[in-house]
Order: C-alpha cells, then sequence, then structure tokens
C-alpha cells in the first residue's frame, strides 16, 4: 500500500461565499510524502481550502495541481484522493467492513480482492476482528479508526484530513493521532491536515502552513515558527512571546535588551523573544522581578526591565530569586518584526 | 397513556369493530332477534374471488392505483423534500404553508374546478388521471416526511461518499437513499393509504370508469347486500394492516430518530 508521494500544489486559490472571500490567493506546496498541517482559527479557510482540493468545492480562482498536472477538470468523485472528516461519517446501514470496502466498491475492485483489502486495512487500524460489527456498536475513537481505514484502502495519492481528531476525547486522541502519524510515514502518502490546535500540528507535522484570513502566512517547519515567526500575526498566533519596542538606526537595533546589528530598514520595529531565551546571569541587565509562579517544570518569572517594559522569562525549578536579578539574552534568540 | 393499558385491553379494543364484519361476511340469513346467524354461508368471502364479480378487478385497480401513485409522490417527495429540509431560497415559508393547503382545504371543493380541467384534457375516466388527481392529497404528506427527514440528514455522508469514488447518481443509490429509508418507508407507506382509501377524488374524476375498492364498497353497502359488503370491507382493511405490521418497526421510530414529522 506504499503510494509514491505525490507533489500538492496550490496557486493562487480564491474562495467566496455570499461576497466574503474566504480563501483570498493562497499559494501552497506540499512536499511530496510529508503531513502538512493546515494551521489556523475558525473562520480561516483551511477547511475550505480542503474541500476544494478534494473537489467537493469549486474554487472561483486558482489551480490546484497534483504532481504539476492540474485536477480541476476531474470531479470529486475522479480525483485519487481520500477524506476523513471529523465526524467518522461511517454509513449507518453498512457493517465496519462495508464501510471500509465501499470505496473499492465504487471503484469496481473484484469482490475477493475487495475483501483481501479490507481485511489489511482494519489491520493497520489495529480493528481486524471488528469487521462484521455494525456502526454504532463501536466506540468513537474506534469509528474514526474505521473512517481512516476507509480512506487509506483506496491507496489515494493525497490523504485529507479535515481535524479528525477535534471530537474524539483528550484521552483518545493522542492514540489515534500516533496511529494517523505513524501509517502516513509507513505509506508515505503526502497528506493535508487541517487543525486549529497549534499544539496538535507542531506535533504531528513534517511542515505547518499558517493560514490567517485566507492566506498562508507562513509555511515550513514547525521549528521555524517558534524560531523565526514571520510576521507579528504569526508570533501572535502561536503566542507566549515578549514583545519590546525597538528602532532600527543606520543598521543598528535599539531595544532595552541592548542594542546590536541588524539588516533590517530603519524604522519603528518590535523585537520578540521567547521566555525560554531570556536566562538569569550574575551580571547583564538589571530588572526588577514582579512575580515567580512554581510552573512545575520552570519558574515563570515577570521581571521590570529599567525603562519600566516587561518582560517574561523561565527560571529553573530549583531556583531562588532575589528582587534584583541580571539577565542575559542572546541577539540571535530574538526576532524584529515589522510592527 | 398508552403505556398503562394492557396489551390485550388494546389488542380487543382495536379488534372489536371487526367482529360483526367477520360474522356478516360468513353469513347466510341474520335476522332480528337472533344473536348469530341462523344459517352461514361463503358466498360473500366466494365473490371476492370470483372473476365474474368486479371485485379482483378492483383489487388489482386498486392495488396498481396504490403502488403508482406511492411511487411517484415519493419521487416528487425526495426533490421537494431536499429543497425544503436542506436548502435556504426565497418563499420557503409559502411553499411549506402551501404544502399543508390540501389538508385545510376540503378536497371536494377542489375537485369540482380540478374535474373541468381534467375533462378538457381527456383525463377524465382515465387510469392515469385518477393517479394525478390522487397525487395532489399525497404529495404533501410525503414531502412534509421527506422534508424533516432531509432536515436531520446529515449531508457529510454524501461528501464522503464522493470522496471514495461515488458519482452523485451512485451517491444518491447507495448512501442517500440508504440513509433514508426508514423515513422512505413511512411516506410511502402514507401515500399507499392515502390512494387506498380515496373516495370522492376517484369518483369524480375516474367517473365510474375506474373501479376501486373503496367505490366498490360504497356500491355494495348501498345495495344493502351486507355480505358481500362485510366481505368487502374485510378486503379493504387486509392490506394496511399487513402493511402495518411490516413497518411498524419503522413507524414507531425505534429504528432511527429521524423518522416522522419531527421538525421541519
Amino acid at each position: 500500500m506504499t503510494a509514491p508521494g505525490t507533489t500538492v500544489e496550490l496557486r493562487g486559490l480564491t474562495k467566496s461565499y455570499d461576497g466574503t472571500q474566504v480563501v483570498a490567493d493562497l499559494n501552497l506546496v506540499v512536499r511530496p510524502g510529508s503531513l502538512t498541517a493546515l494551521l489556523g482559527p475558525s473562520g480561516c479557510g483551511k477547511t475550505t481550502t480542503l474541500k476544494v482540493v478534494a473537489g467537493l468545492l469549486d474554487a472561483d480562482a486558482g489551480d490546484v495541481l497534483f504532481d504539476g498536472r492540474s485536477v480541476l477538470s476531474l470531479r470529486a468523485e475522479q480525483r485519487p484522493v481520500a477524506m476523513v472528516f471529523q465526524k467518522p461519517l461511517l454509513f449507518p446501514h453498512l457493517s465496519l467492513g462495508d464501510n471500509v470496502g465501499f470505496g473499492l466498491r465504487m471503484r469496481k475492485v473484484p469482490k475477493k480482492e475487495r475483501v483481501e483489502r479490507v481485511e489489511r486495512a482494519l489491520e493497520l487500524v489495529r480493528l481486524q476482528d471488528l469487521a462484521s460489527r455494525r456502526v454504532g456498536e463501536v466506540s468513537g475513537g474506534q469509528e474514526q479508526r474505521v473512517a481512516l481505514a476507509r480512506a487509506l484502502v483506496t491507496e489515494p495519492s493525497v490523504l485529507l484530513l479535515d481535524e479528525p481528531f477535534s471530537a474524539l476525547d483528550a484521552s483518545l486522541r493522542g492514540e489515534v493521532r500516533d496511529l494517523v502519524r505513524g501509517l502516513q510515514q509507513e505509506l508515505g502518502v503526502t497528506t493535508l491536515f487541517v487543525t486549529h490546535d497549534q499544539e496538535e500540528a507542531v506535533a504531528m507535522s513534517d511542515d505547518i502552513a499558517l493560514l490567517l484570513e485566507g492566506k498562508v502566512e507562513q509555511s515550513g517547519p514547525p521549528r521555524d515558527f517558534y524560531a523565526a515567526p514571520a510576521s507579528m500575526k504569526v508570533a501572535r498566533f502561536f503566542g507566549g512571546r515578549n514583545e519590546l519596542t525597538a528602532i532600527v538606526r543606520e543598521g543598528t537595533v535599539h531595544s532595552a535588551l541592548g542594542q546590536w546589528a541588524t539588516s533590517r530598514p530603519d524604522g519603528d520595529a518590535v523585537l520578540t523573544v521567547r521566555p525560554e531565551a531570556v536566562v538569569l546571569a550574575s551580571e547583564g541587565l538589571p530588572a526588577t522581578v514582579l512575580e515567580a509562579r512554581f510552573l512545575g517544570t520552570h519558574v515563570a518569572v515577570t521581571v521590570e526591565l529599567a525603562d519600566g517594559s516587561r518582560l517574561q522569562l523561565h527560571a529553573p525549578p530549583s531556583v531562588t530569586l532575589p528582587s534584583h536579578v541580571h539577565l542575559s539574552v542572546d541577539p540571535a534568540a530574538t526576532t524584529l518584526l515589522e510592527r | 397513556m398508552i403505556r398503562l393499558l394492557p396489551r390485550w385491553l388494546l389488542a380487543i379494543g382495536l379488534l372489536l369493530p371487526f367482529v360483526p364484519l367477520l360474522v356478516w361476511a360468513g353469513s347466510g340469513q341474520w335476522r332480528y332477534p337472533g344473536v348469530v346467524p341462523q344459517r352461514g354461508s361463503g358466498r360473500g368471502l366466494r365473490l371476492l374471488v370470483d372473476p365474474a364479480s368486479d371485485i379482483p378487478q378492483g383489487l388489482l385497480t386498486s392495488l396498481l392505483l396504490g403502488v403508482t401513485v406511492s411511487v411517484i409522490a415519493c419521487a416528487v417527495g425526495l426533490c421537494a423534500g431536499r429543497a425544503l429540509g436542506l436548502y435556504a431560497f426565497r418563499g420557503k415559508r409559502a411553499v411549506q404553508f402551501l404544502l399543508l393547503a390540501p389538508a385545510i382545504v376540503p378536497g371536494l371543493a377542489v375537485t369540482l374546478g380540478i374535474q373541468v380541467f381534467f375533462l378538457r384534457y381527456r383525463l377524465a375516466g382515465t387510469l392515469p388521471g385518477v393517479v394525478l388527481v390522487q397525487l395532489l392529497p399525497t404529495i404533501p404528506y410525503v414531502t412534509l416526511v421527506l422534508g424533516s427527514a432531509f432536515a436531520n440528514f446529515e449531508t457529510g455522508y454524501e461528501e464522503q461518499a464522493r470522496t471514495l469514488g461515488a458519482g452523485p447518481l451512485r451517491t444518491f443509490w447507495h448512501v442517500t437513499l440508504p440513509v433514508l429509508r426508514p423515513s422512505l418507508i413511512v411516506a410511502a407507506f402514507f401515500a399507499f393509504l392515502i390512494s387506498w382509501s380515496e373516495y370522492i377524488l376517484t369518483l369524480l374524476i375516474g367517473g365510474g370508469t375506474v373501479k376501486t375498492l373503496p367505490l366498490l364498497l360504497f356500491a355494495y353497502i348501498g345495495s344493502s347486500d351486507q355480505n358481500v359488503a362485510a366481505a368487502l370491507a374485510l378486503l379493504v382493511v387486509l392490506p394496511p394492516f399487513l402493511l402495518v405490521l411490516v413497518t411498524s418497526r419503522f413507524l414507531t421510530g425505534s429504528q432511527t430518530g429521524a423518522v416522522g414529522f419531527g421538525r421541519l
């Protein structure tokens, strides 16, 4: 069941509902065999994008290409995709086995082969004994695994997942998530995965495309979003960053943290830095401790700098804090962004 | 309330009215003051299957009408029900209200007007004419049942089927219809029953040429041939009774919650 990795490319995708633009000139390349998360708040157009790729919706403009070939002329049932929705959507009139075999039946796969492939697909999701059960006789997590088997059994070139874990209990979610990730890597099927949960996106995907207001705000490996957010919007979506006012003059950035060289153009800017990158030191930037909260793995400390601006930092859990401390910040760990 | 009654009491209450019919149907002579008929006879029951009588033909006509009307009404109801249950469109409220009109306006009042129309287009006195006129009271019921079924229908099933390689037609056949099956059975059953017991519309438009069982029943009651009337009455009751037995699990809604007039 190894699918040759398919490259998916979205070019200038645009879609409006009743005059409101949901997807606005969206461009994205999904690497073959990768799991790419379409991450974004609700209403950012991520499900719409997925449905356009599936062929369930027509885009107003733009193109969808699989391995460089446009699939817009193919109807949903002709595209080499399979989709798993938020709800398992198992057909209630069919047994679990027949549900898994549905796609094969529609594609006129002979019965004998169908039975074998259904069996193998159910084994993949570790439900081999449940083929004859009826919908409603198994748990929600099991139903979602059947839905996954039903999608994978057709050996799609592209797998589309529309928040497939959001309807599951937290305890089940992790389990099904690991299963999906494991199978996706084993089968090497290019997967587009819609989620609004940034932790889920970071934990599961090779790449993340952050969708804000119908556009890809930033795309790349998860660590980029922490190390180098492309804009204030991205930094704010991922949250947790300290924001300090800064000014760039003649290739030097001036801020409460000090001054160093930058390649950015002159003007006002925001200096952002993650709390982990701010370290307590024996000498350096003087600061006053305002609040310290013990959080188990670390202590979240709020300090005030000499100019009155506030900063969050993470101190080791064993530390005893005096009221006045010194800080050290590695300029390389900071990101200068446009206001 | 019904739960409080013992089942056997309920059964007796329902079946009691049929006892005199059974006795009448099998009696030859039954005069006052006899508590039971003086003489038994199989004449009434024999006539039901006698090819020389018009009853076997009437049974066939009624069955054919019932099935045809039911199938057409369901086909129309599926389309209309989908539109009403799933989509928002201008004038939806008006359509919903008009659907109830046949249940509010007495059939007799409009039938006279319709008859003129049917006469002009030579539909009066024909089987197609009667089918058409019987669709009048059936389509609203079927549309209401299927409309509420579609209102509860998960359209995600259809999207899921499409992404699994089923075209629109196959999605409808392999997914939509089976998912709606309980409601569809209820709707078809309603349509058949309405057609089966329709009298006035059939009489006026059929003009006596299209003889259904209710028409024959009225004729025999009028002729005071009690044996045949009673036997015929039993025959008229039998198919709906059997249908209820077969479809009861859908009617009570124990199979699925998406049946009936729940929500529209």
